[in-house]
C-alpha cells in the first residue's frame, strides 16, 4: 500500500483547518443573520433535578431552575455586583456585626395571593435546619446563632435557632461570627421562604407543578424529570413590571452532545449548566465565534500534597514540587479554556466585592526548585524513591497529571507514578490519608475567600493534605471574629501567606465555565458565582441588535445593590 | 402444567433472593459510599441524610449531666466496652458511656458543656451491614424498595421505575416489534433462497448490524437526521404520544436499537429455515402436494422459528429494561440510565431496584418462552403434559 507523504498529509490538515476556519466563519455569519426571536420565550438545557424543594437544592442544576422561583430576602445582582433586595426592603446591622435586623417590603405575596410574612421565613429556615429534612444544604444555615446544634440533634427547641419574626414584617436575625458577606448568603437557595399554608396543605407533593405556591418572577407550570420543565411569568411577583420574559423552557439532559446539538439547530438559546463537549470547547474558543462565552469560577484545581508523609513532609520538597510545574504551559496547551494559573487556593474574584487582592505565591521557577530539592538532601531527584500521583478517571485529570509527571522527571529529576482510580476510590484514599500527592479541588460553599481557606483547618474533613498548624487555625479563627472589611482583608492575605510558606497543596489553576449564549440575548452577564437570574434577561432591541451585528458588545450594567 | 409453573415461579423467587442479596453484598464491597462527593459534608448533616436512609442509629445518652468531652472522632471505629464520652453526673463525679457495641462514629451530636438527659442521642453510628440487609430484605418481601438517594428521600424507587418504566417499555416493544418485522421476514427470504444474491446481501446487511454497536449507529443516525438534515429533533420523549412532534423523537431510537436485533432475528430465521428444509415432515408436506406457500407457513416456518422464541426471553427483558447507550444519545428518559448513575453514585436502593427489576423481567420473560415454545413445539409440550 502507498505510505501517504508528509506533504500530503500537511495538505489534508491544512485543508481541514480551512474547512473547520471556515465553517467557524460561516457559523459566527449565520448567528448574526438570525433575527430576533418574536416570542419572549428563553429555552436553555439544564442537568436533570430529582427534586424540587428549595431546602434540598444542593446543585447547579436545582439552582438554575428553583432560583427563579422562588427568591429569598436579596438576591442576585445583574452580573458582579451587590445583593439586591427583594422581598426584603432595607436592613440593619449592630455595631458587633451579628444582629441583623431585615424589613419586609410591604405587599409581597404567594402566586396564590396570601402575604409572604417574616414568620415564613423564620418557619422555612428552621426546616431547613431540622434533622428530620435532612438537608444536604443545611450548613449554609449555621452562620445563624444556634443553627449548628439544632441541626445536630443537640437541641431540640426551634426557638434556640437565631431567627426570629418581631412582626408580620421584621425578622431578626441573631449570627454566630460577625459576617460582613451575610447579604451574599442571603441570596442562596436555602435561605428563601417556602408557603408554609401549601406545604401543610399538601405533604410531600407540594413542589409539583399542580400543588406549588412561589414567590419568584416565575411559576413552575411542568416539570418532567430527565425531560423538560416549563416556566412562566408570575403576575403577582413585587417587581412583575421589570419581568421581561414570558417564559422559559429547561430542556433536561445530561449529555453535553445533546446540549450543543440542542444550541447548534436553534432548539435552545443558551447552552445551560450543561458543560460543552470536551473535543469542541477548545475549537470554540479558537474560533471566536460571537456567541462563546467563557467566565471566571469560584472554584480551584489543586493537589493535596500530604504533609506527614516523606519526602513530601519537607517542606522544601513541597515547594520544589510547585515551582517545577509550568503553570503557565498547562494553561495554555493542556487545559487550552482560558483557566488563570493559581499560585494559592483562592481565585482572584474577590477585588470587587471584597476588595480583596489574593496573595500571590511563586510562578514557575526550576532553578530555584533544583536548588531546594538539593537542598532536601535530594539533588536531582537523588535518593528519591518514585513518588506516586493519584487522580480520578476523567480525561483532563488524567492529562493533567501527565504534564506535571513529565515537568517534575525533566525539571527536577524526580519520578513519578501515576495512579488513575475511580472518584469514590480516590475519596476514601484522601480521606485515610494514604497518599503522597492527591487531586483535590474546591469550590466556594459562599462567596469569600475563606471558604477556600478554611479547608486547610485541623478539623476540615476536606483537609486531605493532614496539615496541622495552630498558627494557621487562629488566624482563621480571627478571621471569623473580625467584623471590619479591611482588617479581616489583612487576616486573609496572611493566612494565604502561611500556606504558601507551608505548602500544603500544589495549586494549579482557577475553573473558568465555557459555554454558548446567542448573541441576542442581553441581562446575561458574568458572575463569580454562575448565577444568572432570568428575570434580567431580555432580547436585544432591534437598534441593539444592528450594533450586535456589528460586532459591539452589549453589557448591561449591575443594579444598585442593597446597602 | 400447574406444578411445573409453581415450580418455576418458587424457583424465580429463589433466583431473586439470591441476585439481590450478591447485588447488596457486591454494592457494599464497592469502595466510596452515597455520601462521598466532591465535597464532603459535616460529620452532623452526613448522619441526618444516613438516618434517613436507615444508614445511621443514634447511640443514645445512658445518664444525665453535662457533656465533658468526647472520646471519639467522626469516622473512628469503637469497640464494645471503650469510653465514648465523659460525662459529669449531677453529683460532680465524672463518669464515661462506655459502647455497648462495636460501632463505627459518624457525628457526635452537640459541644462539650451540652446538658444531657438520658435518651437523647449523643452520637450517631453506622448501622451494620446485617442490619441493613435485613432491613432491605422485610421491605422487598413487602415490594418496598426503598427511597432514592439521588432523590434525597423524596422519592420512592418504584415511584422512580413507575415514571421510567413505560418508557423503555414502549421504546423496547417498538423496537421489538420492528425487529421482528424485519429481522424475521429477511430471514425467511434468505432461509427459503440460500445462497442466492438476495440471501448474500440481507445477510451481509445483518452482519454489518450485527457488528454495528449501538454508540456508532445512534450518534450516526442522530448527526444525519437530527443535526445535518434537521428532519427529526431529540428529546422530549412522552410514552404512548403519536402526534407528530412527539412521534418524530421515537423515530430513530426505535430504529437504532431495532436494526442490531432485527439483525440477530434475521441471523437465527435463517438457521432455523436452512435446517427446517431439510427434515422429514417438511418433505412430507411437499411430497402429499401442499402449495409451497402452505408448506412454508403451515410447518416449515413454526418449527424454524423456535431459536428466535427462544432467543425473545432474553432479548425481551434485554430490550424493555432499556439501552444506556441509546438513551443517553437520543434524551429518552427510561431505566436504562439508572444502571449506569445509580452504580456510580452509589444509590444502593435505585441499584437494587434496577437490578430486581431486570432480574424479574429475565425470569418472567423466559417462564414466558418456555410456555410459548411448548404452545409451537408438541416435543417440549410433550415433555411437561
Amino acid at each position: 500500500m502507498r505510505q501517504a507523504s508528509p506533504r500530503s498529509l500537511c495538505l489534508v490538515v491544512l485543508a481541514c483547518t480551512a474547512l473547520a476556519c471556515g465553517r467557524d466563519a460561516d457559523r459566527s455569519a449565520q448567528l448574526f443573520a438570525e433575527p430576533l426571536p418574536t416570542d419572549r420565550h428563553l429555552r436553555f438545557a439544564s442537568g436533570g433535578m430529582e427534586f424540587l424543594d428549595p431546602a434540598k437544592v444542593a446543585e447547579t442544576a436545582g439552582h438554575h431552575l428553583m432560583m427563579n422561583v422562588f427568591e429569598g430576602l436579596y438576591v442576585y445582582n445583574r452580573g458582579d455586583g451587590p445583593p439586591v433586595p427583594s422581598m426584603a426592603q432595607s436592613h440593619e446591622v449592630s455595631a458587633d456585626g451579628k444582629t441583623w435586623t431585615i424589613h419586609l417590603r410591604p405587599n409581597v405575596t404567594w402566586s396564590d395571593g396570601v402575604p409572604v410574612t417574616a414568620h415564613d421565613f423564620v418557619w422555612s429556615w428552621r426546616r431547613v435546619l431540622d434533622p428530620k429534612t435532612a438537608s444536604r444544604a443545611a450548613q449554609l444555615l449555621w452562620f445563624l446563632d444556634g443553627a449548628q446544634a439544632f441541626n445536630e440533634g443537640a437541641v431540640t427547641d426551634p426557638e434556640t435557632v437565631g431567627v426570629h419574626a418581631l412582626d408580620d414584617r421584621t425578622l431578626q436575625i441573631r449570627l454566630k461570627n460577625p459576617t460582613p458577606f451575610f447579604l451574599d448568603v442571603l441570596c442562596e437557595m436555602q435561605y428563601v421562604a417556602t408557603p408554609r399554608h401549601v406545604m401543610e396543605k399538601f405533604g410531600e407533593s407540594w413542589s409539583t407543578p399542580a400543588h406549588i405556591v412561589s414567590n419568584g418572577p416565575f411559576l413552575l407550570t411542568k416539570h418532567e424529570n430527565r425531560v423538560i420543565s416549563e416556566l412562566v411569568k408570575n403576575p403577582r411577583y413585587w417587581d412583575a413590571q421589570h419581568v421581561w420574559l414570558d417564559a422559559i423552557s429547561v430542556l433536561h439532559t445530561e449529555s453535553d452532545q445533546t446540549a450543543f446539538d440542542w444550541y447548534e439547530v436553534g432548539k435552545t438559546q443558551w447552552q445551560g449548566d450543561v458543560s460543552l463537549p470536551v473535543d469542541r470547547a477548545p475549537g470554540l474558543r479558537a474560533s471566536g465565534r460571537p456567541d462563546f462565552h467563557s467566565d471566571p469560577k469560584l472554584c480551584s484545581y489543586y493537589f493535596s500534597v500530604r504533609v506527614d508523609r516523606p519526602p513530601m513532609d519537607d517542606v522544601r520538597v513541597r515547594k520544589a514540587v510547585n515551582l517545577a510545574i509550568d503553570k503557565e504551559r498547562l494553561a495554555l496547551h493542556i487545559l487550552r479554556g482560558g483557566q488563570p494559573v493559581a499560585s494559592n487556593t483562592v481565585p482572584d474574584l474577590f477585588r470587587t466585592s471584597h476588595g480583596y487582592t489574593p496573595f500571590v505565591g511563586d510562578g514557575f521557577d526550576p532553578e530555584r526548585a533544583r536548588q531546594l530539592l538539593a537542598d532536601a538532601g535530594h539533588p536531582l531527584g537523588k535518593g528519591l524513591a518514585p513518588i506516586t500521583l493519584y487522580f480520578n478517571t476523567g480525561e483532563g485529570h488524567r492529562l493533567i497529571a501527565e504534564f506535571v509527571q513529565r515537568n517534575l522527571q525533566e525539571n527536577l529529576g524526580v519520578q513519578v507514578q501515576l495512579a488513575n482510580m475511580e472518584w469514590g476510590t480516590l475519596l476514601k484514599t484522601l480521606l485515610a490519608g494514604d497518599f503522597a500527592i492527591g487531586r483535590s479541588s474546591w469550590c466556594a460553599d459562599y462567596p469569600d475567600p475563606l471558604t477556600f481557606l478554611e479547608v486547610f483547618h485541623s478539623q476540615s474533613k476536606a483537609n486531605y493534605s493532614g496539615y496541622k498548624s495552630p498558627e494557621y487555625d487562629g488566624v482563621l479563627a480571627a478571621i471569623q471574629a473580625e467584623p471590619d472589611m479591611q482588617k479581616r482583608n489583612a487576616l486573609l492575605r496572611r493566612a494565604e501567606a502561611i500556606l504558601d510558606r507551608d505548602m500544603p497543596l500544589t495549586p494549579l489553576y482557577h475553573y473558568t465555565w465555557s459555554y454558548l449564549l446567542r448573541p441576542y440575548v442581553l441581562g446575561y452577564e458574568r458572575h463569580a458565582q454562575d448565577m444568572h437570574p432570568l428575570k434580567y434577561v431580555r432580547w436585544a432591541t432591534p437598534e441593539e441588535w444592528a450594533r450586535i451585528q456589528q460586532g459591539e458588545v452589549i453589557q448591561l450594567p449591575p443594579l444598585p445593590g442593597g446597602q | 402444567m400447574a406444578r411445573f409453573l409453581l415450580r418455576r415461579l418458587l424457583a424465580g423467587l429463589a433466583t431473586l433472593w439470591v441476585v439481590a442479596s450478591l447485588s447488596f453484598l457486591l454494592m457494599r464491597l464497592a469502595p466510596g459510599g452515597p455520601f462521598q462527593r466532591d465535597k464532603p459534608l459535616a460529620p452532623a448533616v452526613e448522619a441526618n441524610l444516613r438516618r434517613t436512609f436507615g444508614l445511621a442509629a443514634d447511640v443514645p445518652a445512658n445518664k444525665a449531666g453535662t457533656l465533658v468531652q468526647f472520646r471519639v472522632k467522626p469516622g473512628q471505629w469503637v469497640l464494645a466496652g471503650q469510653p465514648l464520652a465523659e460525662v459529669r453526673g449531677q453529683n460532680g463525679e465524672t463518669q464515661h458511656q462506655l459502647a455497648a457495641r462495636d460501632l463505627q462514629v459518624i457525628a457526635v451530636v452537640g459541644q462539650p458543656g451540652r446538658t444531657l438527659r438520658p435518651g437523647e442521642p449523643l452520637l450517631a453510628r453506622a448501622t451494620s451491614g446485617w442490619e441493613q440487609y435485613g432491613r432491605a430484605m422485610w421491605s422487598y418481601a413487602h415490594l418496598d424498595l426503598g427511597v432514592t438517594y439521588a432523590s434525597e428521600g423524596t422519592e420512592t424507587v418504584l415511584a422512580t421505575l413507575a415514571k421510567a418504566f413505560p418508557v423503555s417499555l414502549e421504546l423496547g416493544v417498538l423496537a421489538l416489534l420492528l425487529a421482528l418485522a424485519l429481522g424475521v421476514s429477511a430471514g425467511l427470504v434468505s432461509g427459503l433462497h440460500p445462497n442466492s444474491r438476495l440471501d448474500h446481501l440481507t445477510m451481509t446487511g445483518a452482519l454489518l448490524a450485527v457488528s454495528m454497536s449501538s454508540i456508532v449507529l445512534g450518534p450516526l443516525l442522530k448527526l444525519i437526521f437530527c443535526v445535518q438534515l434537521r428532519w427529526l429533533d431529540v428529546g422530549g420523549w412522552q410514552p404512548l404520544a403519536l402526534d407528530w412532534p412527539h412521534a418524530q423523537v421515537k423515530i430513530l431510537p426505535v430504529l437504532t436499537l431495532g436494526l442490531i436485533y432485527a439483525a440477530w432475528f434475521a441471523r437465527l430465521t435463517r438457521a432455523g429455515m436452512l435446517e427446517v428444509a431439510r427434515q422429514d415432515f417438511v418433505r412430507t408436506a411437499r411430497a402429499k402436494g401442499l402449495p409451497e406457500h402452505l408448506v412454508v407457513l403451515r410447518h416449515a416456518f413454526r418449527a424454524a422459528i423456535l431459536p428466535v422464541v427462544s432467543f425473545l426471553g432474553p432479548a425481551l427483558a434485554g430490550i424493555v429494561t432499556g439501552s444506556t447507550v441509546i438513551e443517553q444519545v437520543f434524551q429518552v428518559p427510561g431505566v436504562g440510565e439508572f444502571f449506569v448513575t445509580a452504580a456510580v453514585n452509589r444509590d444502593y436502593p435505585m441499584v437494587m431496584g434496577t437490578v430486581v427489576l431486570y432480574s424479574s423481567l429475565l425470569i418472567a420473560a423466559n417462564l414466558l418462552v418456555d410456555l410459548l415454545q411448548a404452545a409451537l413445539d408438541p416435543r417440549v409440550r410433550g415433555d411437561h403434559a
